[in-house]
């Protein structure tokens, strides 16, 4: 089986629209800044070594890291 | 009647903090109650001659709590005691959809609120527009659109809080929480508090899943009203139209390059600004406190009480108030890069380096600011909201070589190191200066992959921060934030401090039985005989009379200790009175070695002099001031440090590891130092 494509695998300048999120505590928090399935998000900057990526979501500048863009599942 | 109590609640970044100074405008007694890591600020002021209590809580994005931050603005609105009569819910225009989330959980908690609009400018530059009317109709809250920078709306805003009927708003999702919950509530009317409150509960009882699944559905309900209500006031879904012109200096300062090049060109330059600047403050305190001490001193009768009055109390004062300037410098400087929306940037650059070693991207704050002092920097470590990471940063942030090593680092090296020159340029004293700077930074970061072994911070670690839109600070915002973290350094930590201070007096003057009185009997006789002057001989007391004190048998008791490091017990008691703070260092052994403090070649000279009495040799030996030097980069000498470092984890626990740690990391490593160069 394919696995599924989230946010970390997004080149930088590359748009997607949100799937699904996984279900735990960290997604939740996601969902409430408003990563919300049917959202557009644009993938703008990767830090370096693994770092942050800074994505556009519903409005605004979101930075978090890989193994937290990685539980946002995309269409 | 009780003034009514009114709560600002909103998002970070949504303009509440800007609105709560304009709304407390006539600075107005302040309140600070600090929690672990972030403050909630309070004030009494009066909105049209009415006198109401005024409430900033923290910016939160939800509730539904996980860091500490948002465990006061949850506790505050759930707890009867402190439930707020009124809250004001900013709400960032431009970005309607995730600030009205925060608004619909009020509303569940059934608590009275309005609506203020914030970045209405931008919202109309970006053509979003909301219809009020219909947001009333639909919400029942009343709203007003605001611009706290210009004063618009705010009169508007006032009247409003002031007349506005405090009944319960309508409910969101109380119904479906109370339908879904395994346990109902017993009053229907708290659904959503008691979710909140149960959920927790849950958690523990290992109830998870299904609180998890709740907390879901929860959310997407609430957006799915949220749109809905955007739908009926007329806002279409043009969010993204903002940020969709990207900020233009962004790609340059998060650039995997340039990014790095700018931060660390304005890291240089806010370490230069802070160490120079606040040096003048610094010498002007210095001579005040000694100028207050000997004016004291010379018009009083002169008795323990004058001298505890001069040397311990005044200059424990002393001791705290010469830090004000460095701390004031640091965090206006930090509030800066803060409030224009630098710092966020920093953080995202940094944040894979530092949770190699266990820390956050925040952390890189106080490691910077420690090179000037460590006591502001620890303070700035409050914006980490792990704890886990926010320890490990306070742990090992004292290890960054601070402003009070320096005159100790200077002495030392004046005193061991060749004035020679390297390969035609550098001098080797500078490199050995830049050397225990880089020592500094190296068992700092050492320390953390340490302690990052035994905490294993990541587990609940996140980073999810937004990138907030540029913008100019307030200078209003900026003093005030500087003042705050003053007031609460003095207030503190002061207090600890001046105890120390004024045992180490009693320990400086005062021996066992008359020792004291035999020793400066015995210095006057040799003074007399020597045919010192006035004040030479008055110095050979003083130093016969410290090496009779408490101080001096502590020195010679811990010799033992302290020889394998190359140092009598002279450099004993030194050891011993620095730990005030690092730079009495320099002072003690001026006072021991009896000459005065600004001869600085006469006390290198007189410290080249001494020499063991059993052997012989030099006590000051280049193996001898290379231990020290190690030692002082090292060891936790400085109880301002400590003292900060129990106010701001809450427990002696911690200063009292991190001292015991720095102080065995420093032993055997001067001890190692001192065997191979000897």
């Amino acid at each position: 089986m394919k696995k599924p494509r989230t946010l970390a695998d997004l080149q930088i300048g590359e748009k997607a629209t949100i799937a699904e999120l996984h279900n735990d505590e960290v997604s939740l928090r996601l969902m409430e800044m408003g990563c919300v399935p049917g959202c557009e998000v644009e993938l703008k900057c990767k830090a370096l070594l693994g770092g942050p990526v800074c994505v556009n979501v519903s409005g605004y500048h979101l930075s978090l890291r890989l193994v937290e863009a990685a539980k946002i599942l995309l269409v | 009647m009780a003034s009514p109590k009114i709560a600002l609640l909103g998002n970070p970044n949504s303009g509440k903090t800007t609105l709560y100074n304009r709304l407390a405008n006539a600075n107005q007694k302040t309140g600070n109650f600090s929690g672990v890591t972030v403050e909630r600020r309070a004030t009494k002021t009066t909105f049209l001659n009415q006198e109401i209590e005024l409430v900033d809580l923290p910016g939160t994005y939800t509730l539904f709590s996980t860091a500490l931050d948002e465990q006061i603005v949850y506790s505050e609105l759930l707890s009867p005691k402190t439930r707020p009569d009124l809250a004001v819910v900013v709400v960032d225009k431009t970005l309607l959809r995730r600030s009205l989330f925060l608004l619909t959980q009020v509303m569940d908690l059934g608590i009275p609120c309005v609506v203020a609009f914030s970045m209405v400018d931008s919202a109309a530059k970006a053509g979003i527009e909301i219809d009020i009317k219909k947001f009333t109709e639909s919400t029942g809250l009343h709203a007003v659109e605001i611009n706290s920078r210009t004063g618009y709306g705010i009169e508007a805003l006032k009247k409003l809080v002031l007349k506005v009927e405090r009944k319960q708003p309508k409910e969101i999702l109380n119904d479906f929480i109370y339908e879904s919950l395994l346990r109902k509530p017993t009053e229907q009317r708290n659904a959503y508090g008691a979710f909140l409150n149960q959920t927790h509960c849950d958690v523990l009882a290992g109830n998870a899943a299904f609180c998890l699944d709740l907390h879901r559905q929860e959310i997407l309900k609430r957006y799915d009203f949220i749109d809905g209500l955007l739908a009926y006031t007329g806002v279409e879904r043009v969010e993204e139209r903002v940020v969709k012109t990207p900020f233009w200096a962004d790609k340059y300062i998060l650039h995997n390059v340039w990014g790095y090049v700018i931060l660390l060109t304005i890291l240089f330059l806010v370490f230069q600004a802070v160490y120079n600047f606040a040096s003048y403050p610094m010498d002007l305190i210095d001579e005040g406190v000694s100028s207050i001490a000997t004016w004291l001193s010379s018009s009083l009768p002169s008795g323990p009480l004058t001298s505890l009055l001069t040397d311990g109390i005044i200059a424990g004062i002393g001791g705290v108030v010469i830090f004000i300037p460095q701390i004031a410098f640091l965090f206006i400087v930090l509030s800066i890069m803060e409030e224009s929306g630098y710092m966020a940037r920093v953080i995202y650059l940094m944040d894979s380096i530092m949770t190699k070693f266990g820390m956050s991207g925040r952390s890189i704050v106080p490691l910077v600011s420690a090179s000037a002092c460590a006591i502001p920097a620890i303070m700035s470590a409050r914006s980490i909201d792990n704890w886990k990471e926010r320890l490990i940063t306070i742990m090992v942030t004292p290890f960054i070589s601070c402003s009070a090593r320096l005159p100790v680092y200077a002495i030392l090296i004046a005193l061991a190191v060749p004035d020679v020159t390297i390969l035609g340029v550098f001098n080797l004293k500078g490199l050995v200066f830049l050397g225990l700077y880089l020592l500094g930074v190296f068992a700092a970061f050492a320390s953390a992959l340490i302690m990052k072994m035994v905490f294993k911070p990541q587990d609940s670690s996140f980073l999810m921060m937004e990138l907030p839109q540029y913008r100019l600070p307030e200078y209003k915002k900026i003093l005030g934030n500087a003042l705050e973290k003053c007031q609460s350094f003095v207030f503190e930590a002061g207090k600890i401090i001046l105890a120390i201070s004024i045992l180490l007096w009693v320990l400086a003057s005062y021996g066992p039985g008359n020792q004291m009185e035999v020793a400066a009997e015995k210095a006057a006789i040799e003074a007399g005989k020597l045919q010192l002057d006035e004040v030479e001989s008055d110095r050979l007391i003083q130093s016969y009379a410290l090496e009779a004190s408490y101080a001096g048998h502590f020195g010679k008791a811990i010799e033992p200790a302290i020889k394998p490091l190359g140092y009598d017990w002279k450099i004993g008691i030194a050891l011993i009175t620095s730990f005030a703070a690092r730079e009495v260092f320099v002072g003690t052994l001026a006072t021991i070695y009896s000459v005065g403090e600004e001869e600085e070649t006469t006390l290198i000279e007189k410290m080249r002099a001494q020499k063991w009495p059993s052997t012989g040799l030099p006590v000051y030996t280049l193996a001898t001031a290379i231990s020290l030097l190690v030692f002082y980069a090292f060891a936790m000498q400085c109880m301002s440090t400590l003292a900060i470092v129990k106010k701001e984890t809450n427990s002696w626990k911690w200063p009292t590891i991190q001292f015991i740690y720095m102080t065995i990391v420093a032993y055997a490593s001067s001890f190692v130092c001192y065997q191979i160069f000897s």
